[in-house]
């Protein structure tokens, strides 16, 4: 087998019990990553489970292009049910960057498998053949900087290592996964699945090697991607100060998005050393206050200035203790606190509620929060589940929350700190939060890039574009039509590329570049890479059958689970979308989105009146077998 | 050949695609006065010009480990980055990016070390040259080699029982041509200085 290795390990924690499964089966139709989550999924995980019930499954998956030179090559594709969803915990997947997956394929394995949960805590220990579970009592209550520098000084430097730090420890729903200071998968809250397991953390050591078919066609197709997406030095937007920065990458990856930022803080003191991507940016750069343009139309009622943390070691320094807590810090960032201070700022929060003095503008009050939240004190133990469940508990502060739908805080829906998104492209996204089972926006950004962020194109260009990617000039005309088909498009391709592992933020998928004649990209990118890699000469539709495939089989667990059309509708990206005007004075037309929510439906063939996939798409897609297990559930639309 | 470099006659080494050169028949006043253990037939060679090396700057590292993966598949026919010549370590918790390749030493106490003979120096280039055939895998290289506290530098071959070096890919290091950081860089033989 060229590009996997074949092997899957299942480790099952109340068994204490270790085993390895073939790949082969489950990559032939789902490819890798996210398609294996989401077929375990199905074949396993009950529907309507509790996300910390030990029959939840956490899986951990790698794919074909793992570990090799391109974008994506270290990250982790993971699937459980997840708390954070709202109002019910639902299965969603949650990715992750950094080297550990890289790790995993270099020691053997294309992905684990994990269920139950262990008597006391453990860790999971894998060193290519030898696999193990060990006693964690001396890493249960570290960080997660600290657990991963227990094992690397127990094991070398070289060992990778994902950890839960006490956010999920104790079972917040806002838990990550960290790998290093801050890879992490956050949304979600996947941390709290791994504490209700007892499994503190996963060392890996691989000493193996990875076959490629053709590595000379790799390589090219690698230099071919190179010529085409500009070369990047890390996060570019610095606030000016005294630090050093150092752009970082994931394995694999030429085009660094992060950076490294290591701030002194004198003779006494250790510098502040964390990881910065696209959100602690706006931490650094705004000093964790809340943008007054976003937010001065919404509410008028508000002064005009709100605390921000002028010392920039301050409020990096918080930051970095929310990684090392295990706290979603997106959720943080652009959920906690832009609802703190405007319910501060409006009195309906005091500082009796919040349990301190209301100290915003500094790093000191941040930080301390996040430690009543990693250890679910006081009001701690309301916001550890999240701030859309928080105001539910506390009954107020529901009129200042930014978050949209599934538990999960909006993001660019052209509102906002992407409020600069103009109609008609968050009608895109619109359309991508409605049918997803989360926040589509870590991996779906490219669907509003044609138009929006190709200004290097003539208007000529990007409709020849549109024409040849999506079938049609009309995606993007300034109003409803015509933009199922385009996020069709790329809800698939995110899918193809969420399985081979590649990453968005690296450039895929190439849907234009400046370095090309017309404009056009490279969307056949993950096909040659994929046959490079795995000698397998499958064609542009049928690799792009299987992403239509997967996400149909997301479709299928979220209709075992309840969904329907009227969650796709009710979840609130309708109503929030009418009730805020984007920059323009715009506000989302509810019948003309439903119409191009019909359309969406038509195009997948899936049945209008209900959301449900149609037998014959099903058929084709060689799910067969999991539309006769809809229709014993009475979830296949009558025919 | 430069002026102070010997080669023995007789020796294996004509049979050799490199000519190697492992030993010289001056011992060099600076040998001695650094201290270090000198070769069975009292000394080593030095070049008059400087060795080809690459040259690594860690502030650039991004971490990406590419290097590693593209000196395994050259070396090994697979991407094997555990074999690698060059080895990266991340170290995000101390905030930087660290290569470690064989600085090809103007005094090579692996040379000096090796009782096979198996390592010696292109006397054109200044590499430092492992021959596999002559390698028993004995591993007095890499005990000796002052940079390879961690293993980074000299690496041993579990299948093949031999130790890896950097033998800068016959002069196109593909490490150095697939950074993407410029973090690394190569020093062509010639060129004074560090």
């Amino acid at each position: 087998m060229f590009g996997y290795t074949g092997r899957l390990l299942r480790v099952d924690l109340s068994r204490d019990r270790i085993t390895q499964e073939d790949t082969a089966p489950y990559a032939d139709r789902f490819l890798g990553g996210r398609g294996l989550c989401a077929k375990i999924a199905w074949d396993e995980i009950p529907p309507h489970i509790d996300p910390f019930h030990p029959d939840n499954r956490l899986l951990a998956m790698t794919g074909p292009l793992t570990g090799m030179p391109v974008a994506g090559a270290g990250r982790t594709q993971f699937g459980s049910v997840a708390p954070q969803v709202y109002p019910e915990p639902r299965y969603t997947r949650s990715s992750m960057g950094g080297n550990w997956a890289a790790a995993l394929k270099y020691a053997g394995y294309d992905g684990v498998i994990i269920q139950g949960q262990a008597e006391r805590p453990v860790y999971l220990w894998i060193c290519d053949a030898d696999v193990d579970l060990k006693a964690a009592d001396g890493l249960w209550g570290l960080d997660t900087f600290q657990t991963q520098q227990a094992l690397m000084k127990a094991y070398g430097s070289d060992v990778s290592v994902i950890a839960i730090g006490p956010a999920g420890e104790n079972l917040s729903r806002i838990a990550i996964i960290n790998n290093e200071t801050e890879n992490a998968a956050g949304q979600g809250g996947f941390g709290g699945v791994m504490g209700s397991k007892r499994l503190k953390a996963v060392a890996v050591k691989g000493t193996g090697s990875v076959q490629v078919a053709d590595p000379k066609r790799l390589l090219q197709t690698v230099q071919r991607i190179k010529q085409l997406l500009p070369p990047r030095t890390g996060n570019p937007e610095l606030v000016p100060g005294t630090y050093r920065r150092t752009a970082t990458a994931c394995l694999g990856c030429p085009r660094p998005c992060a950076a490294i930022i290591t701030i002194p803080r004198g003779q006494k003191q250790e510098p502040l050393i964390g990881k910065t991507t696209c959100v602690e940016g706006r931490w650094l750069l705004e000093g964790w206050n809340i943008p007054h343009r976003d937010y001065k139309n919404q509410y008028p009622e508000l002064p005009r200035d709100t605390p921000r943390i002028k010392d920039l070691a301050s409020r990096f320094g918080a930051k970095i203790w929310g990684d090392k807590y295990g706290i979603n810090m997106w959720e943080v960032t652009l959920g906690l606190v832009p609802w703190l201070t405007l319910c501060t700022a409006a009195g309906v929060l005091s500082a009796e509620d919040v349990g301190m003095p209301l100290r915003l503008d500094r790093g000191e009050f941040w930080r301390e929060l996040l430690r009543k939240i990693a250890y679910r004190e006081g009001i701690g133990d309301v916001l550890a589940e999240g701030v859309r469940r928080a105001a539910d508990a506390l009954g107020k502060g529901h009129r200042y929350l930014s978050h949209m739908a599934h538990g999960y805080v909006e993001h660019w829906v052209g509102r906002g700190i992407q409020s600069p998104l103009p109609f008609p492209y968050w009608i895109l996204s619109a359309l991508c939060w409605a049918t997803d089972s989360r926040d589509p926006f870590s991996d779906h950004h490219r669907t509003y890039e044609l138009g929006y962020e190709t200004k290097y194109l003539t208007h000529a260009q990007e409709r020849s574009i549109s024409r040849r990617l999506y079938g049609s000039e009309k995606t993007l005309d300034p109003d409803y039509t015509h933009k199922a088909q385009r996020v069709i498009w790329h809800q698939n391709r995110c899918c193809v590329d969420e399985c081979l592992i590649l990453c968005e933020f690296g450039g895929f998928p190439i849907v234009s570049s400046e370095a090309t004649a017309d404009g056009f990209g490279f969307p056949e990118v993950e096909r040659e890479l994929y046959a490079a890699v795995t000698g397998l000469e499958v064609t542009q539709r049928e690799l792009d059958a299987m992403g239509a495939r997967v996400f149909n089989l997301e479709r299928a667990i979220m209709l075992r689970e309840g969904r329907s059309k009227a969650y796709d509708v009710g979840c609130g990206v309708i109503e929030y979308l009418t009730n805020r005007p984007d920059t323009a004075g715009i506000t989302l037309n509810t019948d003309q989105f439903l119409e191009a929510l019909n359309d969406y439906y038509e195009l997948r063939g899936w049945d209008v009146p209900t959301g449900r996939p149609k037998r014959e798409t099903l058929r084709q897609l060689g799910l067969n077998d999991v539309a006769d297990a809809l229709e014993e559930k009475g979830l296949l639309p009558e025919s | 050949m430069p002026a102070n470099v010997v080669v023995p006659s007789g020796s294996a080494l004509r049979e050799s695609t490199y000519p190697l050169v492992v030993r010289a028949e001056e011992t060099l006043k600076t040998r001695e006065r650094d201290g270090m253990r000198t070769g069975r037939d009292g000394g080593l060679m030095v070049l008059s010009s400087g060795t080809a090396k690459i040259v690594v700057d860690d502030g650039a590292c991004v971490g990406c480990k590419i290097c590693e993966l593209i000196c395994s598949l050259h070396h090994e026919g697979a991407f094997h980055p555990f074999l690698s010549r060059i080895q990266v370590v991340r170290d995000p918790f101390a905030g930087h990016n660290v290569p470690t390749v064989c600085a090809q030493c103007q005094h090579p106490a692996c040379v000096d070390a090796c009782p096979e003979d198996a390592i010696g120096v292109n006397p054109l280039t200044g590499v430092v040259v492992i021959r596999e055939e002559a390698c028993t895998g004995c591993g007095c290289c890499a005990d000796a080699c002052p940079f390879n506290t961690e293993k980074h530098v000299l690496r041993y071959h579990p299948q093949k029982k031999v130790y890896l070096k950097c033998d800068l890919c016959d002069g196109d290091p593909q490490c150095v041509a697939w950074c993407p950081s410029g973090a690394l860089t190569l020093r062509p033989a010639g060129k004074e200085g560090a």
